[in-house]
């Protein structure tokens, strides 16, 4: 995934939203994540990196956001799934949300006008079935589900330019995903595959839109 | 409130006719056609083209009739059973006792393969039975086969008749599956060729891989691949999940289609109407085989000694602008050579 492409979908988005980023580089998720946290930072809000691997290592690719200080209080915090996640667990959106919730509240506390979080998924969606239960868990986060509440945000894009394929059980758990939540997910991509799929299966609350 | 023929039945009243001249197919329509009407019900005409004519004509200005247009209609089984079923419970939401519909089945005479569509007739009568359709299907006997009218006899409860009786069918029965079952076995001469494509357990990413490339190699719309890439990700997701290993592979590209043949060592889905059946629950299973037969120009599912094979065939949709493509250009009946 080209940065300038995430950066372009992450700045027309609000402080409630929520943009998942599909990648098949890692330099490429690298690149767009320091640019999606360093957009937070110069908006005063404290940001966390959520990857897997050491916490050193971590650290090391947002040292050059601005008030790295590689501490856990400061405006800019790393968060290894190491520490969190034992392999092939996923915790409950419950956790989730209520880890979120605390973290959002001790950042507005803290005087930062707002917490983003960027957060690796992949680790946590190497199977189907572990994707089916992430996505759900990932779009039960806090920010997003407060942000549809108290905002009425009507739409979350996913930013899938390089999808190569999704099928139809992959685009009915979006569905349910933005049904429960009241909202509608916007599929960005190319894929003339993906937008067959939505039309032939009446998914009313996904839409496939080609890439900006 | 049901009427006509129809009075006291529930469901789905499925109904064939024979007809031998124009003047016989108008005993057949006109009547049950000025009959809903009268009776104020929803009345549909999907007729081939040459009976619409025949039928316009007779009926004039008669106001209530929607004309569908038959090419859009039946453009392939399991489009038609889906826009059937979401027409008719557009009218049963809107208050309709009961909606009439007379429709030409497809067969060889209408320039049809009839294998899909004797599927179609058996899967029609099941996937439309809670609906208060009366639906008259009128068969040609100038223009089609006799095998047709052998089977039509048996796939079909009630018969019209032109003198304006209706009766019930005796030679109605199970037979249908059995016709169902049979429809889905004819092969694609292809198939006896050697195939372009072969593949051992692939994963679905390495299938669709594979038959678009060979898709981008034959001349068939980019939209068309498509469809049957979508189409073999789910048989091959399917024959792994579902059925018994090796899963093999089998592509073969013509000027005018591709043929995808996905093998598993298993026996198959029990039901030979998998796939043309609305699906009730999207998430369930049979989703995969449904979907397929939404998107291939016809799907066919072969139980045999060698296990259970999905086969799939991309067409393009007629009158559509030819895409230029190698095959195309070359402008011969050549299969796209093995490699």
């Amino acid at each position: 995934m080209r940065a300038s492409g995430s950066v372009d979908s992450a700045r027309s988005l609000g402080p409630h939203d929520h943009v998942c980023w599909v990648y098949e580089d890692h330099a490429d998720f690298l690149d767009a994540m320091v640019e999606f946290l360093a957009e937070g930072r110069a908006s005063d809000q404290r940001v966390q990196y959520v990857a897997r691997g050491d916490r050193a290592a971590l650290h090391r690719h947002v040292d050059g956001l601005d008030g790295a200080d590689g501490t856990a209080t400061g405006p800019v915090l790393v968060l290894s799934l190491d520490d969190v996640y034992e392999l092939g667990e996923t915790v409950g959106p419950e956790a989730q949300v209520a880890a979120y919730q605390s973290a959002t509240e001790q950042a507005l506390a803290d005087g930062f006008t707002g917490l983003r979080v960027a957060a690796e998924a992949t680790p946590l969606v190497r199977s189907p079935a572990l994707f089916r239960r992430t996505l759900a868990d990932v779009m039960a986060g806090t920010d997003v589900r407060a942000g549809w509440e108290r905002a009425g945000r009507s739409e979350v894009t996913i930013d899938a330019r390089h999808l190569t394929f999704v099928d139809h059980r992959g685009l009915a758990a979006l569905d349910d995903e933005a049904g429960r939540h009241f909202t509608t997910i916007v599929l960005r991509t190319p894929l003339s595959t993906s937008r067959r799929l939505v039309e032939l299966l009446d998914l009313g609350a996904v839409r496939v839109e080609a890439p900006v | 409130m049901r009427t006509g023929a129809a009075v006291g039945h529930s469901g789905y009243f499925h109904e064939a006719a024979f007809f031998g001249s124009d003047d016989e197919l108008l005993d057949l329509v006109v009547p049950f056609v000025t009959g809903g009407i009268e009776a104020g019900e929803p009345t549909m005409v999907a007729l081939d083209d040459r009976s619409a004519d025949v039928v316009r004509t007779a009926l004039g200005d008669a106001t209530g009739v929607t004309y569908l247009p038959h090419a859009s209609q039946y453009a392939r089984p399991a489009l038609a059973i889906k826009r059937y079923r979401q027409m008719l419970e557009r009218h049963v939401a809107a208050g309709a006792g009961q909606i009439r519909a007379v429709g030409s089945v497809p067969h060889p005479g209408l320039g049809a393969p009839w294998e899909a569509w004797a599927r179609y007739e058996a899967a029609v009568h099941r996937a439309l039975a809670d609906l208060p359709l009366w639906g008259m299907c009128p068969y040609d006997t100038r223009t089609a086969p006799e095998e047709v009218l052998a089977d039509v006899e048996r796939l079909h409860p009630h018969l019209a008749t032109t003198k304006g009786d209706h009766v019930v069918n005796e030679r109605f029965a199970d037979a249908q599956i059995v016709v169902a079952r049979r429809a889905s076995s004819v092969s694609d001469p292809l198939e006896a060729l050697p195939p372009a494509v072969e593949l051992d357990d692939p994963a679905p990413a390495a299938a669709r891989r594979a038959v678009r490339d060979l898709g981008r190699r034959s001349g068939l719309r980019t939209e068309t691949v498509d469809d049957l890439v979508i189409a073999v990700s789910e048989a091959v997701a399917n024959a792994l999940a579902h059925g018994r290993p090796p899963v093999a592979l089998r592509a073969w590209a013509a000027p005018d289609r591709l043929v995808v043949a996905v093998r598993d060592r298993g026996r198959g889905p029990t039901d030979p109407l998998v796939g043309l059946m609305p699906v009730p629950e999207r998430i369930r299973g049979g989703l995969g085989l449904w979907i397929a037969h939404q998107v291939c120009s016809d799907v066919g599912l072969v139980v045999d000694d060698e296990g259970f094979t999905v086969r799939l065939t991309a067409r393009d949709p007629a009158g559509a602008p030819a895409h230029a493509g190698p095959a195309a250009a070359a402008g011969t009946d050549d299969v796209v050579a093995p490699g």
